[in-house]
């Protein structure tokens, strides 16, 4: 995959873990969570930017940053974190959405495996798509679909229709 | 895990890196005492975790299907990674002040440079020969998409006074239909 989106993918999970992390749990747990969080953002990142093309012009236009994010769960704005301007509220949002669904996520994972940044490699999320009971309980947060739906809706429509599918009946 | 300053370095060698980096960091955690010592175990905990999940969500599985033997060569791998996983979380129970922490910690250290070692000889290698240059640099992406740690610097269009970032990037309308005019030009 294209380099340019390394910066953006490193972000935006800090931003998830900054919101939706567990405080109360070991650094294995912490360490657990941030890797499915990374399969989740990554496989977003790329679906949103599936050339190297996209990726660099997503680098140059700039990926908005995380205060509409912030605003979004009333979270403080306006830290200077360096990090906190690379995150990208599509990313994030599709995350939400694939870690919260795994139905939608094992479909998502499939799509991202065609995109140009997966050409000539193998693939395995396991820890997004079939996480074990430690691994899930690092992540109850950030899997609970009424938590993770304030920034969930924002793009899932946008993410429907990038995978082709239609809005399900619960929405 | 640092990222690398080159992006033209592959994925074989970006490997190789972060391996004696973890060796140094086993070392400096046995050589330190008290909060330090914690401090550098949990960094080595997130170092170990964020390592081997790069290796399994894209090294191993591009290895298995890419080289002579692959799956026997990644099944030994990813054995001694759960093996190591389970003594990982077993050292932590313990905590850094138990006796016992440091003696275990010592076979932890000889275990995963083992299987660092199988990895470079066995997988590694024969990956480096088996995929293209493309292919590798793909890959190298890949990990470091998985480990790298957040920016250490904003965007270059935060400008040097900036401490919010509500303004950065264009709105999201306006940045798919400019990408959508490149990808019409660069077709013709």
């Amino acid at each position: 995959m294209s380099d340019q989106l390394v910066p953006v993918i490193a972000a935006c999970a800090s931003w998830l873990e900054r919101a939706y992390g567990r405080r109360d749990i070991s650094a294995l747990l912490s360490a657990m969570a941030e890797v499915q969080t990374r399969q989740a953002v990554t496989v977003a990142a790329w679906l949103r930017y599936p050339t190297a093309l996209d990726a660099a012009l997503l680098v140059l236009a700039g990926p908005g940053g995380a205060d509409a994010l912030d605003a979004q769960l009333a979270l403080p704005t306006g830290s200077a974190d360096p990090w906190r301007w690379w995150v990208d509220g599509v990313v994030v949002s599709w995350a939400t959405c694939l870690l919260a669904d795994p139905v939608l996520a094992r479909t998502a994972v499939a799509a991202a495996e065609r995109t140009e940044h997966a050409r000539g490699l193998c693939l395995d999320f396991r820890r997004l798509l079939d996480p074990e009971p430690d691994e899930s309980r690092a992540t109850c947060l950030l899997r609970h679909p009424d938590l993770v739906e304030p920034v969930a809706r924002l793009h899932r429509a946008d993410l429907h229709a990038v995978l082709d599918i239609s809005g399900r009946p619960s929405e | 895990v640092a990222t690398s300053s080159g992006s033209t370095e592959n994925a074989i060698d970006l490997l190789l890196n972060q391996h004696m980096q973890i060796k140094q960091m086993f070392g400096d955690t046995l050589d330190a005492t008290g909060e330090q010592k914690e401090k550098l175990f949990h960094d080595l905990v997130r170092l170990l975790a964020v390592h081997e999940s790069a290796e399994e969500q894209v090294v191993h599985p591009t290895a298995r299907k890419n080289i002579k033997n692959g799956e026997a060569i990644v099944g030994a791998r990813l054995q001694e990674e759960d093996d190591a996983k389970h003594v990982l979380s077993n050292l932590y129970d313990l905590g850094v002040d138990h006796p016992e922490f440091d003696m275990q910690l010592r076979m932890l250290a000889d275990a995963v440079a083992k299987h660092a070692d199988a990895e470079e000889k066995e997988e590694f290698a024969a990956l480096r020969s088996a995929l293209s240059d493309a292919d590798l640099l793909r890959l190298a992406g890949a990990v470091r998409a998985a480990e790298a740690a957040a920016p250490t610097r904003p965007h270059p269009m935060a400008g040097e006074s900036a401490t919010a970032n509500a303004l950065a990037g264009p709105p999201l309308a306006i940045f798919d239909r400019v990408r959508d005019a490149v990808r019409n030009w660069s077709k013709h």
